[in-house]
């Protein structure tokens, strides 16, 4: 279990940080999330010790995390890197050597992770020969092949087209079921809320969301409404509390000043019986994201 | 202790299976190589001259003892012959099949006169001939006196005069000899060619490796793997062994050449001029401790300026204080061969400098042993501590990417190390 309690962590003037907290348990997934600079990556560098906070503590299973711990940790940079003229064998067989995995052991599981991952290419081949995508999951092996318990992800999805997003999640959700604790960045509100378990969001160093993804989108109350019925673009606009209407075809995207209006909207669209669509839901992640990061400006 | 050998055996087998490591060794055998052989073919293009010996009115048994005596004289500038007849050896000069002819009487005593064809391929020096014949006069004569060999040797041992050189230092004699004094003046001269070179290559090398992998963000990946300090040394003694590597392979290729070369009489002949065992001296000691002590200086600048690069390209900036650094100490050595200066007596106490300067000083006779070790107390005193702050301050310069100027970064990455170490 990773605890972050009260991290603060300054450069000269400037707060990275402002009083962090969170647990991931082993089998949890916690999504990181917050703009450019919110000081995500000042909190990875704060548990893998690159850095040391200011004030607050960092503990692994109730100790903190040394160069012993070291064999445990799984860590994906946010910018990826491998030596371009080394074979992809002998790649991944360096990092997971370095996480104290035996020569034999990793080359023995190398094809199979290949396959897992759908790696086109052979494992004698060198790595700068790869496209990209295939070189970022040939990295994300190189994370995860010692089965670490604590995994550190940097924007993994960055890059990542959804064919290989969906490959890369599958590969998270299974160290997931192996017990691990992970933890990872992304701007894609999409996959954060597919497989997080958990979401901390954080604004110039503060958290300003902490929870689970569906209590997160249930506080902000279901004020959101997607309707195709009778009724006309100018009918619900003279609904009260309806604050916005977009149209997208026969559709109309509502949001409402309360979650009370909506059954008002329902039952003037059902005078007539059957409607094909009435969906009344919280904001997503995404308009979320965007409703907190956007705060300040607006 | 095992997470350091996987990063040193790592930066060895990358770099020893690299095309630049491969020339970098194999250039300078190559280029000796094809030397010796030029040498070799040019050799063997010079044959000795063919010289028909014909000994005239002398009885068989006799004849034949002379016979026996010239041919065995033969070497690479003479090969003999033996013909029985005068006229025998005349066919052969005109046939063009031997340079020359030999004609010895023993009657009354041992005389000759030689005849040689103008067109012949290799002229006979005729001092070589006539040392030939004295020594068998020699013997001849001795046997006439009935002297014992013991007598012969005692009447032709020369005189015996032994030569001792002194230096005049502090008002009192020290032996000096002018060989030592080349060859130390010769030593050095290679070793300060040879300390620039391996200081350039292999800071280049590791400068270029650290930049490289933190370039490409690898660097990330391997500290939160292991600790900065293992990695750091676990690459400088990879560095090493390739170092090694190449001395020994050198070694080998030496004592595969020198078993070639002894054989050659030039060589033998000029390795009977040189005292070897002038170079197992102090000046020789220090000179190699200066080695040792320099490249590891070096090694870890080079791991100081390739931790401050923030992208690859930047990789040549990592290089060069390195290798102004190196040249500024070539240089500096290289005046010193023209003489003592201030500027040279303070330089060589200066580490990075010193490495290449304090040698030659010494050899040249500027500076006395007592100096010369302060000297690398200094250097070894200045590694200690510079490899200490750089340790700490690689760790944190993984974090520092700007694109401001190199004495910039160096600065941030100092604070960064300071605000770290609180």
């Amino acid at each position: 279990m990773l605890e972050v309690e009260n991290l603060v962590k300054t450069f000269g003037t400037m707060t990275a940080v402002d009083h962090e907290s969170f647990t991931i348990k082993p089998g949890e997934i916690m999504g990181l999330i917050g703009q450019n600079g919110a000081g995500k990556t000042t909190t990875f560098r704060m548990i893998l010790n690159f850095l040391t906070p200011d004030s607050g503590a960092i503990r692994w299973n109730g100790h903190p995390l040394t160069a012993k711990d070291y064999d445990v940790i799984g860590y994906l940079p946010e910018e990826r890197g491998l030596y371009p003229k080394m074979k992809v064998a002998d790649q991944i067989t360096y990092f997971a050597r370095l996480r104290g995995m035996k020569a034999a052991d990793v080359k023995a599981q190398i094809p199979e992770w290949l396959d897992r991952f759908q790696v086109k290419g052979k494992p004698t081949d060198k790595v700068k020969d790869l496209s990209k995508g295939n070189q970022q999951k040939v990295q994300l092996i190189a994370t995860l092949i010692h089965m670490p318990k604590l995994v550190i992800l940097d924007e993994p999805f960055s890059g990542l087209d959804p064919v290989n997003a969906s490959v890369l999640q599958s590969g998270i959700e299974m160290l997931r079921d192996s017990g691990s604790a992970i933890i990872y960045s992304s701007h894609d509100m999409g996959n954060v809320e597919a497989i997080s378990d958990h979401l901390v969001m954080l604004k110039n160093g503060k958290m300003v969301l902490n929870g689970t993804v569906d209590a997160i989108r249930e506080s902000f109350g279901r004020t959101k409404l997607y309707l195709e019925s009778g009724l006309s673009a100018e009918q619900l606009r003279d609904f009260d509390g309806v604050e916005k209407l977009v149209a997208h075809g026969n559709e109309f995207e509502l949001t409402l000043a309360d979650p009370t209006v909506g059954e008002r909207i329902f039952a003037a669209a059902t005078v007539n019986g059957y409607i094909p669509e009435f969906r009344q839901q919280p904001p997503t992640l995404d308009e979320i994201f965007r409703m907190k990061a956007g705060a300040e400006h607006a | 202790m095992h997470k350091f050998w996987v990063v040193c055996g790592q930066v060895y087998k990358k770099n020893v299976r690299s095309g630049s490591w491969l020339f970098l060794v194999l250039s300078p055998l190559i280029f000796v190589g094809i030397a010796g052989l030029i040498g070799y073919f040019v050799s063997q293009n010079v044959q000795p001259a063919k010289v028909a010996v014909v000994i005239e009115n002398t009885e068989a048994p006799a004849k034949s003892v002379l016979n026996k005596a010239i041919l065995k004289t033969s070497n690479s500038d003479i090969k003999f012959q033996t013909r029985d007849t005068q006229s025998a050896a005349e066919k052969a000069l005109t046939s063009e099949k031997i340079d020359g002819i030999l004609t010895v009487s023993t009657k009354p005593e041992i005389a000759a006169k030689y005849v040689e064809r103008s067109n012949a391929d290799n002229n006979v020096d005729t001092t070589t001939l006539t040392a030939t014949l004295s020594q068998l006069k020699l013997q001849q004569t001795a046997a006439s006196l009935k002297l014992s060999p013991e007598a012969l040797t005692a009447l032709l041992s020369p005189a015996k005069v032994t030569k001792r050189t002194v230096a005049i230092e502090n008002g009192k004699q020290v032996a000096k000899n002018d060989t030592t004094a080349a060859v130390n003046k010769a030593f050095a001269g290679v070793l300060t060619v040879f300390i620039l070179m391996i200081t350039m290559v292999y800071g280049s090398m590791l400068a270029q490796e650290i930049a490289t992998e933190k370039g490409s963000r690898i660097m990330e990946i391997l500290l939160s793997s292991v600790s900065a300090t293992t990695q750091f040394f676990g690459k400088l003694a990879g560095m090493f062994l390739l170092l090694l590597t190449q001395i020994v392979a050198y070694v080998i290729a030496g004592a595969i050449g020198w078993v070639w070369l002894a054989k050659l009489d030039f060589v033998k002949s000029l390795l009977k001029q040189i005292d070897f065992s002038v170079l197992a001296s102090q000046t020789t000691l220090i000179a190699v401790l200066f080695f040792i002590v320099g490249v590891m200086t070096y090694a870890v600048l080079a791991a100081l300026t390739g931790s401050l690069v923030s992208n690859q390209e930047q990789v040549n900036t990592a290089v060069m204080p390195i290798s102004m650094l190196g040249l500024a100490g070539y240089m500096l050595s290289f005046m010193a061969q023209t003489g003592d200066s201030p500027l040279l007596r303070i330089t060589s106490f200066i580490p990075f400098i010193n490495a290449t300067v304090m040698p030659v000083q010494l050899a040249l006779g500027h500076a006395g042993f007592g100096m010369a070790w302060a000297s690398l107390g200094i250097s070894m005193i200045f590694l200690i501590a510079f490899t200490w702050v750089v340790v700490g301050v690689y760790r944190s310069n993984v974090l520092v990417y700007s694109d401001a100027n190199f004495m910039k970064r160096l600065r941030t990455s100092f604070s960064i190390w300071r605000a770290e170490r609180k």
